[in-house]
């Protein structure tokens, strides 16, 4: 496992990947007032802050690959316990106030979590078309072309209002926050 | 010049270069709403990107519980596999032991399987001898004697001793009677017997019946001679002539069926296939044979059978196909032009070519053309086009290379070409006067089991009787000789040869129940010659063939042989004759035409 690459990875495979290493948090979450849904979450919320981590420009994977998901998953859960003030008392160890003094990230990672929720509003075509733009890095003719936009001028208007909309739709909730 | 949001996402999205960011991040110092925007955009990419690796995550999450699943599927295949092969290892009926000069196959009973033949049956390693008897005689020949009274079968006929002073006729009807592959099958379900040689039988299912119309009871024993090389031609006393014109053959062999001792038949219009590990030849045809007084085996065209079997296999698209579409605009239709081989005609010695009534007929519509299997290739096409097949049937049912003709008008498009059924060959686009575009397609076509237009459908069942048509499909892949025969017995894959200067070959011999058999060297064809006085004589041969002729006789009581290479026109005579030797004989005969 060590000689794998996860910066160059592809997603889906470090997903696959980082599944194997699922269990221990699971597990973990669930024996801290978590059920299962939550387990989920939190794994699936780790995920993404390991896949942000490990394409930061300077990071360099020091630890195990499951150290890191766990160790990321246990600060997301804890920040969201501490959140609904749900933390049980036999909890609050030095773990606990190590996990205090630096949750920050987990905090905006807590706002994500609802502004991405609210994309729903964003509908299915305008969210293909910024996911194929931005992050399949696909040309317009291409877009044009997947989501039956008459030519690439087309698709790019409708980028630009996508994009828009979207803009409109996370700041309203970030302000609501 | 860009707008102050076209700036702010091209920040945000790291599009920008060095200087320019470096700009904007001074400018952001001193304009608090532009900074205000560029977090905006910030934020929206960041939320956009979480999604999308969510997204991410839901793909890989299922794609590893489709492996999960698939890798449970194979523990429960593996595990009803092993059960199926326990129980079947237990249900397995017994089967009779071998006679000393039978030899029994390992029986193995097919899986049964509408669509698939799942099994195949092994013939035996070894044919035995047993002597000849003829005139209620046993002649006694040293090495085939040896083995008659090695095994422990009793003749049929009384023994005695024949007395001759000097030449006489060597039989030859009867010597082959217990020299069989013997196989046990399931009546009930379709089998596909492999004989030692490679000669193929597939037997649909339930489809042989006691005389009295019953059917069998229990397992069915299947009594087999392949006539594979001219040794053992030889050694059963086959030829492949009709009415002494030359036949040429890619594979005869003799079957019978017995349940209990009771003869079995094929039912009324049954059919089965025989596949010949011969060269393919078109000119195939399906012949009977029957043996004479003498034993002497005469070969007539199974008519019956070309008349059945020009069969329009006429389905191109498959009923998944049709239902998968679901465009309701544009629709297309296939356009057939079918004919046959034609029907052999006695009369003129020829055949007629007929064209079906199936020219031009509409056999399916369907309303888009929609890949289910590969998109081998792609074609650009325009709505509203019309196709038009064409292709040909050859006498076995068998469709042979065809034309499709794809015309297309108006808008367009792309289309993928259907592969479930055909695979293309190769194809040329023309443009038309009017712009259009004309595709030709040179298709390769794997008739489908799915029909589409009730005539046909009656055409087919024609074709499934004769084997069913995943077999029809396997053969029409392998180069084997294919032919569709309706009775047991001796069956031949043949055609009448087209050699164009016949001539008379004659042989001196010693006597005039000298035995002479003239083995082809150049095509695959053995046939028996007449004698007058001491003369062997066979019409028509065709001229200057190179041929292997084996005379062989009795010369007090000792069976005699002689050999001989020769080309047809040239004076042959036989009068060096040596003891018989089999082996000999075998080496001889090695010729592959």
């Amino acid at each position: 496992m060590k000689d794998i690459d996860f910066k160059n990875i592809a997603p889906v495979k470090l997903f696959k990947l980082l599944y194997k290493f699922a269990k221990p948090l699971k597990k973990w979450v669930k024996n801290n007032s978590g059920t299962d849904a939550d387990a989920e979450d939190v794994l699936q919320d780790a995920m993404i802050v390991f896949y942000q981590l490990i394409n930061k420009p300077n990071f360099t994977l020091s630890s195990k690959p499951e150290t890191l998901l766990f160790s990321s998953g246990k600060k997301i859960w804890y920040n969201q316990l501490r959140k609904n003030k749900q933390i049980p008392l036999d909890s609050l160890n030095e773990e606990w106030l190590f996990a205090e003094e630096d949750n920050t990230e987990y905090d905006r990672e807590h706002q994500f979590v609802q502004m991405e929720k609210s994309l729903v509003l964003l509908g299915k075509k305008c969210a293909d078309l910024l996911e194929f733009f931005y992050f399949k890095k696909m040309s317009m003719l291409e877009i044009a072309s997947a989501l039956d936009f008459r030519n690439e001028k087309v698709a790019k208007a409708m980028k630009y209002k996508c994009l828009e909309k979207a803009r409109i739709i996370i700041h309203t909730k970030n302000q609501e926050s | 010049m860009m707008t102050d949001n076209e700036l702010a996402e091209a920040y945000a999205a790291r599009t920008l270069g060095g200087e320019e960011r470096k700009d904007l991040e001074k400018r952001m110092e001193n304009d608090p709403p532009f900074a205000q925007l560029v977090r905006e955009y910030e934020n929206t990419l960041e939320v956009l990107k979480r999604k999308w690796l969510r997204s991410n995550i839901e793909v890989a999450k299922k794609e590893l519980w489709v492996s999960k699943l698939v890798k449970i599927g194979i523990v429960i295949l593996a595990v009803s596999a092993l059960l199926f092969i326990a129980t079947y290892k237990l249900l397995k009926p017994k089967h009779h032991e071998p006679s000393a000069i039978e030899t029994i196959a390992t029986p193995k009973v097919a899986v049964e399987s509408t669509v698939e033949l799942k099994d195949t049956l092994i013939g035996a390693d070894s044919i035995k001898f047993v002597p000849f008897i003829r005139n209620n005689a046993i002649v006694d020949y040293p090495d085939l004697m040896d083995a008659f009274l090695k095994s422990t079968k009793a003749p049929t006929e009384k023994a005695v001793q024949f007395k001759l002073d000097s030449f006489s006729a060597v039989p030859n009807s009867r010597w082959m009677e217990n020299a069989y592959q013997v196989f046990e099958i399931d009546p009930k379900i379709a089998n596909e017997i492999k004989c030692k040689n490679g000669t193929l039988i597939n037997l649909p299912a339930n489809a042989m019946a006691l005389k009295n119309g019953e059917a069998p009871k229990g397992m069915v024993t299947l009594s087999v001679q392949e006539y594979s090389n001219y040794a053992e031609m030889f050694k059963h006393n086959v030829t492949t002539t009709s009415d002494s014109k030359l036949l040429e053959t890619g594979g005869s062999c003799f079957i019978k069926a017995e349940a209990n001792g009771d003869s079995i038949i094929l039912k009324k219009n049954q059919t089965y296939s025989i596949s010949f590990p011969s060269e393919k030849d078109e000119r195939m045809k399906t012949f009977i044979g029957e043996r004479d007084s003498n034993g002497n085996l005469n070969w007539a065209l199974d008519q019956q059978v070309v008349k059945r079997t020009p069969v329009v296999a006429v389905p191109v698209v498959n009923r998944a196909v049709r239902e998968d579409c679901n465009c309701k605009k544009e629709r297309y239709y296939f356009q057939t032009v079918v004919s046959d081989e034609g029907f052999y005609n006695p009369k003129t010695d020829d055949y007629t070519h007929n064209v079906l009534s199936a020219s031009k007929k509409v056999v399916c519509m369907f309303d888009t053309f929609k890949s289910i299997q590969s998109t081998d290739i792609k074609i650009l096409y325009k709505e509203k086009a019309k196709l038009r097949l064409r292709f040909g049937v050859d006498s076995l049912g068998n469709l042979s290379r065809f034309d499709y003709n794809f015309k297309v008008n108006k808008k367009t498009k792309q289309l993928i070409q259907e592969a479930a059924n055909f695979v293309v060959a190769n194809y040329q686009v023309d443009l038309n006067n009017k712009g259009a575009k004309n595709v030709i397609l040179n298709v390769d076509l794997v008739p489908s089991l799915e029909v589409t237009n009730s005539k046909a459908e009656k055409k087919i069942q024609a074709i499934d009787s004769a084997a069913p048509i995943e077999v029809q499909n396997k053969m029409q892949k392998s180069n084997m000789n294919i032919i569709v025969a309706r009775s047991f017995g001796y069956i031949n894959c043949d055609f009448f040869s087209n050699q164009p200067n016949l001539t008379k070959l004659e042989v001196k011999v010693p006597s005039s129940q000298t035995d002479v058999k003239v083995f082809f060297k150049d095509v695959k064809a053995v046939a028996n010659c007449t004698i007058t006085g001491t003369t062997a004589t066979f019409t028509n041969a065709p001229v200057a063939a190179s041929v292997l002729i084996v005379g062989t006789v009795l010369k007090h009581n000792q069976l005699m042989m002689a050999l001989k290479e020769a080309k047809v026109g040239e004076a042959i005579e036989l009068k060096d004759f040596e003891p018989f030797d089999l082996n000999k004989i075998k080496a001889f005969l090695t010729v592959k035409p």
